[in-house]
């Protein structure tokens, strides 16, 4: 199967050179994209320089359009599957196998590596445990979807999930347990695996400050739309189905 | 309404008119934005001309005084200039990040030829 590994960055410099080091050793074999979204440091030549296909945005787009330019590089490159990861040393290269393992064996379309393990080792602060507390339970009210971390960037994806993603439904302002939302309500299979995560290794989060609070209010609005959505389809999709069994002559089937 | 009135009203109607216009003719203001502006020109004029449907409006929605149903308006036509502008924003902030997207694809495609991919793992 032919894989990428997306590393999408933005100030990163001093890092993304190490992480795109390290996974390239970890994994010889695989081509690793960094999606440079127009960082006004030396982010970009240091990512080259370790050995890494740059597709650098021309302005600041956001987290999420950086992510929507990986998935649209590795459909259009005809890769199997991607793996996500951060450009800030949080997700360790060494973890990589662990979330593609249920890839490779066909037995989900995304994979979502947890930073909550059963060993209760965890590397997060109170404030997003509340945030992921948050979601996770929005999650398993809406889609019966039981994650103990839903808003990880930490991610195998299929190729059927990129075409997904790819289809204009990302919501690019805001990714996160809204994408898993989406993906539940397309049917596609998620499947969660802890890992262990570090500590940020330099460089402020986007997530820093009071953020979580203003974000978290972002996502949520941004679940409720791609509910909404999903139902506005559904209807359209019955309703369609029904005019085509209705010009048949058939029976409505139940969807 | 007093002359007075009417002649300062007239006045400004028209020279909202005459701007849109003139920056149309300068290429300052596109077309596809001048219509609500030439609509509020226009709109304005006619007010004034008829003031009387201005009172019936304002007798009909309950309002004491026409300058209440004038406020009302402009505010409601503010209003919608408003979702109007983040409507449009919004679109170009889809085709900036789109156009941003394709030239950062195409810029990696060429690098990628140069380099040439390997990328295959044991399933």
């Amino acid at each position: 199967m032919r894989a990428v590994v997306l590393i999408p960055c933005y100030r990163e410099r001093g890092r993304i050179g190490n992480v795109v080091r390290s996974v390239r050793a970890a994994f010889p074999d695989l081509d690793v994209v960094v999606i440079d979204d127009a960082s006004p440091d030396s982010s970009a030549c240091e990512a080259r320089s370790a050995g890494a296909l740059v597709l650098r945005h021309g302005c600041n787009l956001g987290y999420g359009a950086a992510l929507e330019t990986g998935y649209m590089h590795a459909l259009a490159s005809g890769y199997d599957f991607a793996v996500q990861m951060d450009g800030d040393g949080q997700h360790l290269p060494d973890q990589v196998r662990l979330i593609m393992a249920p890839v490779l064996n066909g037995s989900a379309d995304i994979v979502i590596g947890s930073r909550y393990r059963p060993d209760g080792a965890t590397a997060t602060t109170p404030l997003r445990r509340a945030g992921h507390a948050l979601f996770a339970s929005v999650l398993r009210l809406t889609t019966g979807l039981r994650l103990s971390d839903p808003t990880s960037g930490f991610q195998a994806i299929t190729r059927r999930a990129l075409h997904l993603f790819t289809s204009g439904a990302f919501p690019c302002d805001y990714p996160d347990s809204d994408v898993i939302l989406m993906c539940r309500l397309a049917g596609l299979r998620i499947v969660e695996v802890p890992v262990r995560m570090a500590d940020r290794s330099g460089g402020q989060s986007m997530h820093a400050g009071l953020r979580p609070l203003y974000y978290s209010a972002k996502v949520t609005l941004s679940m409720f739309i791609v509910a909404l959505n999903f139902l506005v389809w559904r209807a359209w999709r019955r309703e369609r189905t029904a005019n085509e069994a209705g010009e048949k002559g058939g029976s409505t089937p139940c969807l | 309404m007093s002359l007075r009135q009417f002649m300062a009203s007239i006045a400004l109607s028209l020279l909202l008119l005459f701007l849109t216009v003139r920056l149309v003719q300068k290429g300052k203001l596109d077309i596809a934005y001048c219509w609500i502006w030439l609509g509020i020109s226009v709109g304005a004029l006619f007010v004034v001309v008829r003031y009387d449907l201005l009172v019936r409006l304002s007798n009909l929605i309950g309002a004491v005084t026409p300058t209440t149903t004038l406020f009302l308006m402009g505010f409601f036509v503010l209003l919608l200039m408003c979702l109007q502008f983040s409507l449009v924003i919004s679109q170009h902030r889809r085709q900036i990040r789109r156009l941003s997207q394709e030239l950062a694809l195409r810029n990696g495609e060429g690098q990628a030829g140069r380099n040439g991919n390997k990328a295959s793992i044991d399933a």
